[in-house]
């Protein structure tokens, strides 16, 4: 290891860093590679934008539920949430009700944004735990759904509002461009620019390395965690909007696993269960592996129970990697710093970092 | 409030005249009503409401009916409230009861003999846990996600194994350890209707016996302290020469164990398995150790009190149930009452710190009077 220069530390280092994107490519490598063999075109371009196209829905409900990692919580009651406000708002949707769907959508994502706030309060004011709160939360509305819809079925929506699923804009040699990339892609941006380069972004991360710390350094934690609560829950009732719009229905058990899959996506993307670690680009590669796993499973026509071997697989190895290559990562960047010190000199002066 | 203390200070003062000096210590060591765990009074109101409300709710019949639903939850609320104590989650505990009942009933069957399927179905359970295991200590994976991957592909395992099918096997000569664990120790009868029927079958006895023996573990022996100090602080524990790695690796195998008794528990009275049994049974063995005063975070929290609140969760079931009430409004009563048990944990323990701190200073204050006396 001595031997090695300052660009390959640099380069392994960087490296290290991107452990998502290692992931995504070892898996797409071993998919394509195992579909070659059966005579299928894994990569064509149609197979990739109908992966992505399905991964959507994924990274937004994964977005949310990093945030609310990202300040140490963990937010069980996005499937509940997804399930209660569309079948509460969801008759107002159909296609003969002659409201204008923005009403509808909005009022969902009002409700949802409340329900996050009331148990971001619940685990600051009443100081219970995050996964109590939220799976509490999760059972009581779960069951608020079924109490309010019965066994109804809200079935035949408005044409214009599906558009927000299923709509496509334009083919480029095989891979159409649906509307689905684009909401997906814009909420991508949209936290990027919020975690990356504003003071609500910075505070959140400090907030979840070190609440003691943030609190003793003049962040509200309590608000900017009821803030994470709030806007992950409402980030459910939108991928609510985008899920019913697909399946073109709604009914109260929908989405029951939506929760545990949330939580697959952000920690393959490299977010850490102690808070404080993860970008927002890590969650677009995971949702993209899930998706990967499940469609070239598919077309090698396995066994679906061995789905959730595999996801279960995938999740302890990719936690193990990443923690892995973040520990290797900053003992390079520390070898880095010393050595740029040592070529700056300032090596014996002691108490330079 | 130390007048009140005078009566029972005097009787311990004659009681252990020899020791004076200890008088302290003993007295620390008397009974209070804070030193019960906080879900018996949650347990106590669900259970007076369901009675006084619930017409039939308090017959032998039905409360016999209610232990025995219950063994499989309150088995797991005890090997969940064990990880919850040391700072780990073990949500693979659902997951580990469909394998290990899988593997049981494929072995019976096919016309093993019941003691082996037993027993290979028990080691089943031990292997995953010491699976689990390594993966915490060795990898470095945190428990909830390790044990939360563990449990997907356990489950997977169980419907890969029995092809999404129920297992059933017919009853015959080499079962018989299953028919008599499905049997009932004694039946007295009240009168002739089932309500009146007190029943105790083999299950709670084995329920029972199962819990007492974690129990008399717990307290007599280093298990309970040791688990106790690696929840509190890892590092100061380590310091102190307890292995983390061996401690938290005995944790798992023995979830695993519990959790194969809990299948072999819910599948003895119907002779057959279903693969999609244990779902969702490590959530309710969470809500059962949390309202029992199990902290996520480790360090605190009691086996009984998690005992107690998996028979909350059954009463409210069982009560609800009775009352012609849809299971999705037991749902919503499920969660307000995780909800409302989390508060009353929260003022008790509140209730029970200041308490504390009163009886300091007035023990500080009683002993410096005593000096002034000497």
């Amino acid at each position: 290891m001595k031997s090695n220069s300052l660009v390959s530390k640099r380069v392994q280092a960087k490296l290290s860093g991107m452990s998502p994107v290692i992931i995504m490519l070892v898996v797409f490598t071993i998919f394509a590679l195992l579909n070659t063999v059966q005579g299928i075109n894994f990569l064509s371009p149609s197979n990739l934008s109908t992966i992505i196209n399905q991964a959507c829905f994924l990274i937004i409900v994964g977005i949310g539920q990093s945030l609310v990692i990202l300040v140490g919580g963990i937010n069980l009651s996005m499937g509940a949430v997804m399930a209660f406000t569309t079948v509460l708002w969801g008759d107002m949707l159909l296609k003969d009700s002659g409201i204008n769907p923005l009403i509808p959508s909005l009022l969902i994502l009002a409700t949802a944004a409340l329900i996050g706030c009331f148990s971001g309060l619940m685990i600051t004011k009443l100081n219970i735990t995050p996964y109590i709160a939220t799976f509490a939360v999760m059972y009581a509305f779960r069951g608020l759904a079924w109490v309010y819809l019965r066994n109804r079925v809200i079935y035949n929506l408005d044409k214009g509002f599906r558009e927000i699923a299923t709509g496509r804009l334009f083919k480029v040699g095989g891979f159409s461009v649906t509307v689905p990339m684009l909401i997906a892609l814009g909420f991508l941006l949209f936290f990027y620019v919020l975690l990356r380069h504003t003071n609500f972004g910075r505070q959140l991360y400090f907030t979840g390395a070190n609440p003691t710390a943030a609190r003793f350094s003049g962040i509200n934690t309590n608000r900017i965690i009821v803030l994470a609560y709030t806007i992950s829950t409402a980030l459910a009732g939108f991928a609510g909007l985008m899920f019913m719009a697909r399946l073109n229905s709604t009914e109260p058990g929908m989405a029951s696993k939506t929760h545990f899959e949330a939580i697959t996506v952000s920690l393959i993307g490299g977010f850490v269960m102690t808070g404080g670690i993860g970008s927002i680009w890590g969650v677009a590669g995971g949702a993209i592996v899930v998706f990967t796993i499940q469609s070239g499973m598919n077309s090698l026509q396995l066994p679906g129970e061995l789905q959730s071997m595999i996801n279960g697989l995938l999740i302890i190895f990719a936690v193990f990697l990443n923690h892995t290559l973040a520990n290797k990562k900053m003992q390079l960047e520390n070898d880095l710093s010393d050595k740029r010190l040592k070529i700056a000199g300032m090596d014996n002066v002691k108490g330079v970092s | 409030m130390n007048e009140s203390q005078q009566p029972s200070k005097k009787y311990l003062n004659w009681l252990f005249q020899k020791r004076e000096d200890n008088t302290m210590i003993k007295e620390s060591k008397k009974f209070t009503l804070s030193d019960l765990p906080n879900s018996i009074y949650i347990f106590l109101l669900v259970f007076a409401l369901a009675s006084v409300l619930v017409p039939n709710f308090f017959s032998p019949g039905n409360i016999a009916t209610l232990l025995t639903q219950a063994c499989a939850l309150m088995l797991l609320s005890v090997a969940m409230s064990m990880s919850l104590m040391m700072g780990c989650i073990d949500l693979s505990l659902g997951g580990v009861v469909s394998m290990t009942g899988v593997i049981m009933a494929i072995l019976l069957k096919n016309g093993i003999s019941a003691w082996l399927s037993v027993i290979v179905g028990l080691l089943a359970g031990m292997l995953f846990g010491l699976f689990i295991g390594i993966v915490v200590t060795k990898l470095k994976v945190p428990s909830f996600i390790a044990t939360f991957g563990a449990g997907g592909i356990a489950q997977s395992l169980a419907n890969t194994l029995s092809e999404q099918r129920t297992v059933a096997w017919e009853p015959s000569g080499k079962t018989r350890l299953i028919d008599v664990l499905g049997d009932n120790v004694f039946v007295i009868k009240f009168g002739d209707s089932a309500a009146q029927t007190l029943t105790f079958p083999v299950l709670l006895l084995l329920t029972v016996l199962v819990i007492t023996v974690v129990l008399i573990a717990f307290k007599k022996t280093n298990l309970g302290s040791n688990i106790y100090a690696l929840g509190a602080n890892e590092e100061t524990a380590r310091l102190a020469g307890i292995v983390p790695s061996r401690w938290k690796t005995a944790i798992f195998i023995n979830s695993g164990l519990i959790a194969a008794i809990a299948s072999i528990v819910l599948m003895v009275r119907t002779n057959s398995l279903q693969p999609m049994i244990g779902e969702n049974l490590e959530f309710q063995a969470v809500v059962a150790a949390v309202l029992g005063g199990n902290s996520l975070k480790g360090g605190k929290g009691s086996i009984p009190g998690a005992i107690m609140g998996a028979l909350v969760l059954y009463v409210i079931r069982n009560a609800m149930s009775l009352w012609g009430i849809g299971t999705s409004i037991v749902m919503v009563v499920i969660g307000a009452t995780l909800v409302v048990g989390m508060i009353i944990n929260e003022i008790a323990q509140y209730i029970a710190t200041t308490k504390n701190e009163q009886l300091i200073i007035a023990r500080q204050a009683g002993r410096k009077v005593g000096n002034n006396e000497k």
